[in-house]
Parts: C-alpha cells; sequence; structure tokens
C-alpha cells in the first residue's frame, strides 16, 4: 500500500512535468536567401555575387544591383523562407522585374503572420559625395527613430546611411526619437545638422553586458539580427563605389562626456573620450573573388584596405571646426576593378572611439555637416 | 487536477476493503484521550515553479535539478470522530529548482523601468529559483485505515526570500511579432534576467499529504503543495502564463 501511494504521487508529479504538447506549426514568414536562377551567364550583374541576397530580417524590399539597361523582364528567383510557410508568386517561376520589381507574398505555416517583399533589380546605386544631413525620416516601421537617406541627381531618393538606432531602440523602448544615439539637429553649418551622442542603454544594455550605445553614422547597413550576438558584426561597413576619392573634409565639434568607463561600467579616472572620423576606401571581394565587407573589428586594419583618411587629434570644441584630410593610400587602385565598382567606400563618424566595444563616456557628443569625399 | 483526483479515489478504494477492524483504529489512534496529537516532521523537498499544464511552447526540458529542498514542519491536529479530524501547523521551507528547456516562439516582456522588451523567444532557456518561508495548512486529516492518514486542505504561505533568474540563450527573439526584427543571442553573451523583486511574498494553494505509522512514535509522509497563487505579481507581464509553485515532500515525522 505505501510502495503504492508513493507510486501514485511520483506518478502524479511527474505526468505534469513531463506532458510535453505538440509542437505548433511556425509563425515566422521570412524570406531568407534570394538567388537568380535561370541566366544563361549572368552579365546583368557586375558580379556574380551580385545575383544572390542574403535577406535580413528588418528589409522588406530586396534589391539586386545590376548594370545599366540590364534587360530584367523574364528572371526566376529561388527563395529560401521559413520552413512550413508558403510563397507566391512561387519560388523558382519566372517573373517581369522591369516594372518596380514584384511583390511575393510569404504566409507563415500557421496561417498567421504574413509578410510582403518586394524584389526588385535596379542600376547599381551611385554613392554621391557630398554628406549634408539635410534628409531624414522617422524609420516608416517603428516611428521610433531617424533615418537618413540622399538624393541623386535625378532626385530620387537613394539609401546609404546607417546607424546604431535600430539596436537602441531594443534597450530603450521608452526612448523618444530625439533621444536617441543618432538625432539631426537644426543648427548645422548649413541646414539640418547630425548630433551623435552616447547613450547609456539602461537596464537592458545592462542584461547583455552592453552598458551604452555610441552615436553612430556610416555608409553600409547595421544588421539588426547580429547586434547581441557579435556587435562587432553588426556594422557592416562601405558600400560600392567606382570613383578613386582623395580628400575627406568636413566640419564637426565635439564634447566628451563626463566618466569613461569600460565594458563592465567601471569608471577609468582620468580618461577622456574621443570620437572618430574617418574614410575608408578597399577592395570588395578577394583574390578567389568572395566578397569582403569590413566590420567593427576590422574597418581599420583590414588588408582590402586600400586607402584610409582618418581625423587624428581630434579637438574639444563647441565651435564648428573644419577638417581636411588626404586619403593616405597603402595600394594601387585598378581602373578596371573601379569601372566596376569593385571598391567599397565607407565614411564613419561615431562619438566614442572605442563605442564599437562598449567602452566610452555617457554624454559624448559629436555634431558633423557639410561633410564632402573629393575625388580624382 | 485530475491527477490528484484519479490518487485520492484509488487510495481510499483499496483501503476500504481492507479497514474492517475498528479496534485497530484505537490501537493506533491518538494517545491523548482527547484525541489531540502533533507531528514533528523533516523532509526532503523536490519539484519546481512551472507553468501547469506546460504551454505548447516549451518543446523539451534539458534540465531539472531540484535545489536546496529542504522542510522542518510541526503538524498539530485534532481528531473529532475515530476517522476524522481536523489538522493544522507550521512548515518551514527551503525549496528550489534549477532547470533548462528548449522553447519555440515563446511569448515573453520584460520590463525594466519604463522600458519594455517584447517579443517571441525560440532556443534555450535556463530558470534558477529558490523560496524560503513557512506554510501554515489547515487541513482535514482522514484515517484511510488504522495506520494510513489522508490530510487534504488550503494554505497560506509566507515567503521569506525568493530568487527567480535565470538566461535564454542559443535562440532568438522576435521583437514584437513573429514577423518583426530577428535578433540572436548566443551562449558567449546570453540575455540574464532576475525577478526576484516581482515575487508574491504571500502565496495560497492546497496541501495533500499521506502519512504512514511505521511503529508507534514514527511516521513517514509524503505531501504535495501544489500552488494555486502564481508566484508573481498580476502585473508582471514578462511570461504570458502563471507560473505556479508545486512541490512534494517526503520524509519522517516523530508522531506524539
Amino acid at each position: 500500500m505505501r510502495k503504492q501511494t508513493f507510486f501514485l504521487l511520483s506518478l502524479g508529479f511527474l505526468s505534469f512535468t513531463s506532458c510535453i504538447q505538440e509542437e505548433a506549426p511556425n509563425a515566422e514568414c521570412d524570406i531568407v536567401t534570394c538567388r537568380v536562377i535561370n541566366l544563361e551567364n549572368y552579365s546583368i550583374f557586375y558580379s556574380r555575387h551580385d545575383a544572390v541576397k542574403e535577406v535580413a530580417s528588418t528589409d522588406s524590399v530586396v534589391t539586386f544591383p545590376v548594370r545599366n539597361g540590364a534587360d530584367v523582364s523574364a528572371i526566376a528567383l529561388e527563395l529560401d523562407i521559413t520552413p512550413g510557410a508558403t510563397v507566391t508568386p512561387a519560388s523558382g517561376s519566372v517573373q517581369d522585374f522591369s516594372q518596380d520589381g514584384v511583390l511575393y507574398k510569404v504566409v507563415s505555416e500557421d496561417r498567421h503572420w504574413s509578410r510582403t517583399y518586394r524584389v526588385r533589380f535596379v542600376p547599381m546605386m551611385v554613392l554621391p559625395t557630398e554628406y549634408k544631413f539635410e534628409y531624414y525620416e522617422l524609420d516608416p516601421n517603428s516611428q521610433k527613430y531617424y533615418n537618413w537617406y540622399g538624393m541623386n541627381e535625378e532626385e530620387t531618393r537613394i539609401d546609404f546611411w546607417a546607424t546604431g538606432n535600430s539596436g537602441f531602440r531594443l534597450s530603450r523602448s521608452s526612448a523618444l526619437p530625439d533621444e536617441y544615439p543618432t538625432v539631426p539637429v537644426e543648427d548645422g553649418v548649413s541646414g539640418s545638422a547630425v548630433k551623435l551622442e552616447t547613450r547609456s542603454t539602461g537596464a537592458f544594455g545592462n542584461m547583455v553586458n552592453m552598458r551604452i550605445a555610441a552615436g553612430n553614422l556610416f555608409i553600409g547597413t547595421f544588421d539588426t539580427q547580429n547586434a547581441l550576438k557579435d556587435a562587432m558584426k553588426a556594422t557592416c561597413f562601405g558600400l560600392p563605389f567606382s570613383q578613386k576619392p582623395l580628400r575627406f573634409s568636413g566640419d564637426y565639434k565635439f564634447v566628451p562626456g563626463k566618466d569613461f568607463q569600460d565594458r563592465s561600467g567601471t569608471v577609468i579616472s582620468g580618461r577622456v573620450d574621443q570620437p572618430d572620423l574617418y574614410a575608408v576606401f578597399y577592395r570588395n571581394t578577394d583574390d578567389e573573388g568572395n566578397d569582403v565587407m569590413l566590420h567593427g573589428d576590422d574597418v581599420l586594419t583590414n588588408p582590402n584596405i586600400v586607402a584610409l583618411a582618418r581625423l587624428e587629434s581630434p579637438l574639444t570644441t563647441t565651435e564648428w571646426q573644419h577638417f581636411d584630410i588626404e586619403f593616405d593610400y597603402r595600394g594601387t587602385v585598378d581602373a578596371g576593378r573601379l569601372r566596376n565598382f569593385g571598391y567599397n567606400l565607407a565614411v564613419v563618424f561615431t562619438s566614442s572611439i572605442e563605442g564599437a566595444s562598449f567602452c566610452g563616456a555617457v554624454g559624448s557628443t559629436l555634431w558633423v555637416d557639410e561633410v564632402k569625399v573629393t575625388c580624382e | 487536477m485530475k491527477y490528484i483526483i484519479c490518487m485520492v479515489l484509488a487510495c481510499v478504494f483499496s483501503v476500504s476493503v481492507s479497514a474492517q477492524d475498528t479496534d485497530k483504529y484505537a490501537q493506533w489512534g491518538p494517545r491523548c484521550e482527547k484525541g489531540y496529537g502533533y507531528l514533528v516532521r523533516a523532509g526532503y523537498i523536490l519539484g519546481g515553479t512551472s507553468p501547469l499544464p506546460l504551454p505548447k511552447e516549451v518543446r523539451s526540458i534539458n534540465l531539472f535539478r531540484p535545489d536546496g529542498g529542504f522542510g522542518f514542519y510541526v503538524d498539530g491536529y485534532k481528531m473529532f470522530s475515530r476517522r476524522w479530524g481536523l489538522m493544522a501547523g507550521a512548515h518551514f521551507f527551503l525549496e528550489g529548482m534549477h532547470t533548462g528547456a528548449n522553447v519555440k516562439n515563446y511569448h515573453m516582456g520584460i520590463a525594466q523601468g519604463e522600458d519594455y522588451l517584447e517579443g517571441y523567444f525560440t532556443g534555450t532557456d535556463v530558470t534558477e529559483t529558490f523560496m524560503a518561508g513557512f506554510t501554515i495548512p489547515v487541513m482535514a486529516t482522514f484515517r484511510l485505515s488504522p495506520r494510513w492518514n489522508m490530510n487534504l486542505g488550503p494554505y497560506v504561505s509566507f515567503i521569506l526570500g525568493a530568487d527567480f533568474k535565470g538566461s535564454v540563450y542559443d535562440g532568438y527573439l522576435r521583437e514584437g511579432t513573429p514577423t518583426g526584427p530577428k535578433v540572436e543571442i548566443v551562449s558567449d553573451n546570453p540575455a540574464t534576467y532576475d525577478f526576484a523583486g516581482d515575487m508574491r511574498s504571500v502565496l495560497y494553494g492546497v496541501e495533500l499529504g499521506f502519512d504512514y505509522k511505521i511503529r508507534r512514535g514514527l511516521t513517514a509522509f509524503a505531501s504535495v503543495d501544489w500552488g494555486m497563487t502564481g508566484v508573481f505579481h498580476n502585473d508582471f507581464k514578462t511570461v504570458d502564463f502563471p507560473m505556479y509553485p508545486l512541490y512534494a515532500t517526503f520524509g519522517i515525522a516523530c508522531h506524539y
């Protein structure tokens, strides 16, 4: 009898802890990868690597850069999507992309969620060389923080600026748009300027050992997916560029924050924070033809870097200070590669020089305006 | 609940045939003629704090380790008839657990001051809980047989110290909805949490216990404390479902 009771007791108890219910169908509905599959040769692209796109979870527009005048009227895309999800039009079907792209709708396995992507084939973006920071808007999805963009000569919008603002949003959901690390300000040298301020990421930042967010603005992309996993890899610096840069100039102001802290949040007395302003020009493929992208951990050291212009010993000043630096070439520029967008240009500003490793002083503020990359 | 009912019925049924000899009730009954008696119990506590039943978002339990489970209980009772009585006591307990689970699309929201992060996590969640305090149960006690007692009744627990902390890693969060930004979280840099400050200090529940008189003055017992209130305050929104404490105690009592 006693054995029976104990057995029943333990059985009753175990039945609570061991009853794993049946797995629910997937709720996600992402396009993970897009791949062009039906072309005889890939001559519509500058590089065959451009025929495959990894799609970030935050993207709803997928852009394939192609040569001017390329025929994009009959292209088949193979789509890798979330397991169980369905996509229309179907993966592998031939579509006409000549009219502003094609909309693909992905519906999750559980049928509760869907996402619509626009896939476009557009001529390779020509990066502008003057940056006045006049064009910005609240992020259309979240309405929480600002994004910057530019206009080309045909007055069409081009997106090439990235910030870490989307990462900051995860830690400080209550922050107003003007409380983000990278914000626009009215009183620029001419029109608006951009203000980068190192901010505390609060209790959430503490949870993931990332206590500060330096203000940053750079040419490239910010990969939110990697923001916690490997923050250095989240900043992808540079976009294809087909001119040879010679000088990097602009105006800045900088005021350091009070207490410089290391990654663990310990104040390092006596250390004064510094900003960082530089432009990097690098080969965007290696000798085997693989893509090369610079990240936070190698943006100044990668062997593919051809030229670098970096503001040495920036001043602490509340008055606009002009800088004009020559690109320091450590390699030669191949004209053929240049024509085929085989180089990337990254222009980078940050309010804390060690912000990528979460060291800096909360309150360090850098203002930037009227930046220009003079080319040959 | 149905498990408990089945268990009780099984016990009642199995003893109803064997409990014919009424003289033995007196032989094994309380020494005090007025029907008073008390038990001093010491036991090992096993269990955990869990959503009940487990939600479908929990895909597997990889690790379950009870931590520091020890109880020291004193119960007094009064028999009103040969077989029925009332039991009440004070149970001091230290109980905890360490669990690891794989979850899929587990909805969670974490508040830190004014900031709130909400989303769906897929990956590994490791939790450590610990509670110390005392429980006051008031139970009906029923003699199933001369040597077997069953006790059942409500309790109130006063928590003196509690901890609920853990981390999530080896997975990703979809911020907001399953279509929101995907943020990967790796074991090198897990997201840690500590919700000790959001725990209730008073909990209610039901206790069910069985006592077996090994010999006069010595009793073996097993009991289950099943929490009817979640361990967190009602306004705590981190996890979608209430987390109930469910702890079993196995031990020996001196019976006076």
